[in-house]
């Protein structure tokens, strides 16, 4: 009895251990209701496709949240810098070129995120819901909200970024995990990675051992708007273009549920970027899953905010045990 | 110091504790500039109709927020709510037969039964207020898709009910704009003049300290959070009085335009401290800046982008007044 | 311990496979799928009940929609590619723009899944797909002109209000233009968002800045009924100012009764689903294939209101 009581303590000691279940559960349920379709080759690779942008924006956003901040604005920068991009390429630019400005553009927006919440101290939610709003409309006035086409559908770009291989398996999944890898080596094993956490934790404590807490957050706001562009040049080079309307309007709450639900505590101070990949996961396997079966897609909408709750309260519910 | 020179640096501190003196001033300078831009047109009844229809409809819902913001916290699914409540309400008027006095009142409860539910979780369970609210927010959303088959809900039987929340005096003068000064009035006297508003206050400056001297600030939460979805369900009804249909996509973005409202009004987003009355002025702020845009005739995209950067400004600005307040103090 | 732990998971995994592979299964019945982008839109409901009821007719259809509920590219496209990888037997969609289809309708068309759109065509014809139903935007907006000169309509300044940009609603404004042109007309298009209210506020403005305007008029479910609902708020404009626009929304059928709308477009999206349903079978059965069907665009005025009010309560419109 003991030895279980020893190993259930220790099992619930893993930071992504209600993601992990969660993560299992969901795919369980959706076994069962969609049959083992659910888990063949090609659905994973849509699963991919749909989780890859998510999970990219996602990871980096981990770690501007374990600093203590948000950002509201990465869908609008999602949008931005592929729009940038392609008109820029349809000019006739160079379309790395073209990229590399997008990019840049988003870093700037970044910056300017940065510095509004340290500088001018205003809160995150307010600064980057205020960014959001400008840089998502400026993005409808370059397109004058009509799709973009006309690049060509094959050319090397495309490839690298959105491309598929072995038949169906997005290219963007090794980009998720590259990136992944490299932010998790961020996290946990660099000075940096430290001055993130303390920041987050306590602030003042960090700034009495010499921590430079505004550096720390301005870098993060910036590392978060370049993962939302690159998750945008991902989606450019997938579709081959960009579609009318409105793009990337559902990141920030995807990225965000992605966050919590893989165990980052929205007080900031801890997380892990594990933890956050897995919550994407979860997202984009429930999404998926309810795109596909007979479930109206308006249940859909009903539980995927459930079960997002469902996690967050067992993993709060864990927090609290583990201190 | 002299005494009159005495008197102006009283006058000045004054002008700088009040809360409203930001969105009253960001108020006139705006009205005195369209206006110029706009030859006079800005201020004509027509326009100041228009405007106060809107900001009223967003304003209600802002009023509620105002008291979310200043205990600390924040609702997201105001914008469902306004969606889902009229809909129940018409649904019940059309499929159930019921009269729409009895069907609002059902509505209203099922409003204020999912602020209990924000609430409670958010307290008894602990769980972030954004996280609760985004949550409710979808499901909400969902559920009144569901009922109605995305279809707007319309050609309810006439009443007189309709009139009297959304209709016209004269035909020129909209009646909501009263039910929105109704309701600032009624949560300023809350805010100000109750005990339970000072229960408010010192939940949002210092929940620790609060519980340690006797309130029980989960009560207090609950009971604010059920008063915004009362506002949002109220608000949603409004609506359907005035444009006799219930749409399941409304308010896709009433959060965000009421958190501008209540931001742009002078109360602080971190929470302890806030103001209705600059909520109300707020609201038409945010309404007043899309109008003088669009009358300006640069159509399209640039009202949002001119209220993005007014948001921010405004915080700015009040985040440096709080500075400035505390260091007279 | 910690092989414990795995051996677990891995055996929910085995059990989910296990159970699932006795869910569901196709049946005999062909499985048609409508592909939407945006499933919490109101005409939906009438396009659903043409498939319903062409299903009905054919006798061994399921029809389901899927998709996303709001907006979102990428997950419309993750779910063409998710029908085409479940081997459905026919996908009906809306083609909204030259890019996001090319891909998954490519791949449909390699198994030998016929695609037929509806709504809304790839004008530039990358997206392969069998047949389209619907009208093209460009005619949809002359008929819209031809009703607006009919009713009244003197020269001077119209608006055209749209509640964001998209392709079928620029079709529609210059189809209008093409039939006004030359006749002493002002055209201006506005974007209004897409909240009714606040469109609402945003036309009020507008008219304010415009004194004068002959018309206002909306390309779409959300600035039609908000220019009728202008116009109910202002009834002194009413016979100075004309109005009308397309779809048929509870307040704009009831501004039409009401005299204050001339009149309002329907497009026919009962046929979106009934006439794809039928094709599709008529192909899957006997081989013949898929012919595009023009969906045209009626009118609903002052002289057929109430009968048109009857049917889109019942879900026909």
């Amino acid at each position: 009895m003991l030895k279980l009581k020893n190993y259930l303590n220790w099992v619930l000691k893993i930071r992504e251990i209600v993601a992990l279940i969660t993560l299992f559960t969901i795919i369980f349920i959706c076994l069962v209701l969609i049959g083992p379709i659910f888990l063949s080759i090609n659905n994973i690779a849509n699963i991919l496709s749909v989780v890859s942008p998510i999970a990219i924006t996602a990871t980096a956003m981990t770690l501007l949240m374990i600093s203590g901040e948000i950002d509201l604005s990465v869908g609008s920068v999602m949008a931005i810098t592929p729009t940038i991009t392609s008109l820029l390429a349809l000019k006739g630019y160079n379309i790395f070129f073209s990229a590399l400005i997008g990019i840049g553009i988003a870093f700037f927006i970044g910056l300017i995120n940065g510095i509004l919440v340290t500088k001018f101290k205003i809160k995150s939610f307010i600064a980057t819901f205020g960014m959001m709003v400008i840089v998502e409309n400026i993005a409808h006035l370059l397109t004058g909200g009509w799709y973009i086409y006309g690049l060509p559908p094959s050319c090397t770009f495309f490839k690298i970024f959105g491309g598929e291989i072995f038949g169906h398996f997005p290219v963007m999944a090794i980009w998720l995990l590259v990136i992944a890898i490299c932010l998790w080596l961020l996290l946990d094993k660099t000075a940096f990675g430290n001055e993130t956490l303390a920041t987050g934790g306590n602030k003042e404590g960090a700034i009495k051992v010499g921590i430079n807490t505004d550096r720390v957050k301005i870098i993060n706001f910036m590392l978060t708007a370049f993962t939302a562009s690159f998750a945008g040049i991902i989606m450019l080079s997938y579709i081959g273009g960009i579609p009318s309307g409105i793009f990337g309007r559902n990141l920030a709450f995807d990225s965000i549920a992605a966050v919590v639900v893989g165990g980052t505590s929205l007080s900031g101070g801890s997380g892990t970027i594990i933890g956050t990949v897995i919550g994407a996961f979860i997202v984009g396997a429930l999404r998926n899953a309810t795109l596909i079966t007979s479930i109206s897609s308006y249940w859909a909408m009903a539980i995927v905010g459930l079960i997002i709750l469902i996690a967050v309260i067992l993993n709060t519910l864990l927090e609290l045990r583990r201190n | 110091m002299e005494l009159s020179e005495k008197k102006n640096l009283i006058n000045l501190k004054v002008l700088v504790k009040n809360r409203e003196t930001v969105p009253a001033t960001i108020l006139i300078l705006m009205v005195i500039i369209f206006s110029f831009l706009s030859g006079g047109r800005y201020l004509s009844i027509f326009n100041i109709i228009a405007v106060s229809q809107q900001a009223s409809l967003e304003g209600i819902v802002a009023a509620g927020m105002t008291l979310i913001l200043i205990s600390g916290e924040i609702d997201i699914s105001v914008g469902s709510n306004y969606a889902l409540t009229p809909v129940v309400v018409a649904l019940l008027v059309k499929e159930v037969g019921l009269t729409i006095w009895l069907a609002a009142m059902i509505g209203m409860g099922v409003a204020l039964l999912i602020g209990f539910i924000n609430g409670y979780v958010v307290t008894k369970l602990k769980i972030s207020s954004f996280i609760v609210t985004l949550a409710m927010m979808m499901f909400l959303r969902g559920y009144a898709l569901i009922l109605t088959h995305a279809r707007d809900v319309g050609f309810l039987p006439p009443s007189v009910f309709y009139q009297i929340l959304g209709g016209r005096i004269h035909t020129k003068f909209p009646v909501m704009v009263i039910w929105f000064i109704l309701t600032i009035l009624f949560l300023w006297i809350l805010l100000e003049k109750t005990p339970f508003g000072n229960r408010i206050f010192a939940t949002g400056c210092n929940q620790e300290g609060a519980r340690k001297v006797g309130i029980n600030t989960d009560k207090v939460k609950i009971k604010i959070f059920m008063i915004v979805s009362a506002c949002a369900g109220f608000s949603g009804i409004i609506s359907l009085s005035y444009l006799s249909q219930a749409s399941p996509v409304q308010g896709n973005l009433l959060p965000l335009y009421a958190i501008a409202a209540v931001v742009i009004g002078g109360t602080s987003f971190s929470g302890g401290s806030g103001t209705v009355i600059g909520t109300l002025v707020g609201a038409f702020i945010a309404q007043g800046a899309i109008n003088g845009v669009v009358l300006m005739g640069a159509t399209s995209y640039w009202p949002q982008i001119f209220m993005g950067a007014m948001v921010i400004l405004a915080t700015i600005l009040t985040t440096w007044m709080d500075k400035l307040r505390f260091r007279i103090d | 311990m910690k092989n414990l732990v795995k051996i677990i998971l891995l055996m929910i995994v085995v059990l989910g496979l296990v159970i699932g592979s006795f869910g569901l299964g196709y049946a005999a019945n062909y499985e048609f799928r409508l592909v939407w982008g945006a499933t919490g839109q109101a005409f939906l409901k009438p396009v659903i009940k043409g498939m319903e009821d062409a299903a009905k007719m054919c006798g061994n259809v399921n029809v389901k929609v899927v998709g996303p509920v709001s907006d979102s590219a990428s997950e419309t496209v993750a779910t063409f590619n998710a029908m085409v990888d479940a081997n459905v037997d026919a996908i009906i969609t809306a083609i909204g723009d030259p890019t996001s289809f090319v891909k998954p309708a490519t791949r449909a068309k390699e198994k030998g899944i016929p695609v037929i759109a509806c709504c809304i065509d790839d004008l530039t014809g990358n997206t392969p797909r069998m047949a389209f139903v619907g009208s093209d935007s460009i005619s949809q907006g002359e008929v819209m002109g031809r009703a607006m000169l009919e009713y009244g309509l003197t020269k001077g300044k119209i608006a055209l209000f749209q509640h964001m940009a998209h392709a079928q609603l620029k079709g529609r404004i210059d189809g209008v233009k093409n039939i006004l042109a030359g006749k002493g007309f002002e055209i201006e298009s506005v974007i209004t968002g897409s909240e009714m209210t606040s469109a609402i506020a945003v036309i009020e403005a507008y008219l304010l800045a415009n004194p004068g305007i002959k018309g206002i008029y909306g390309v779409d479910g959300i600035t039609t009924p908000a220019c009728s609902q202008v116009m109910l708020n202002h009834p002194e404009l009413k016979g100075k100012v004309h109005t009308g626009g397309t779809d048929l929304i509870p307040i704009t059928l009831q501004a039409i009764k009401e005299g204050y709308t001339d009149f309002t477009l329907d497009q026919n999206p009962y046929l979106y689903g009934f006439y794809p349903v039928i094709a599709a079978w008529l192909y899957l059965e006997y081989g013949i294939d898929p012919v595009n069907v023009n969906t045209g665009m009626s009118r609903v005025n002052i002289d057929n209101i109430d009968r048109m009010i009857e049917l889109a309560e019942q879900g026909y419109k």
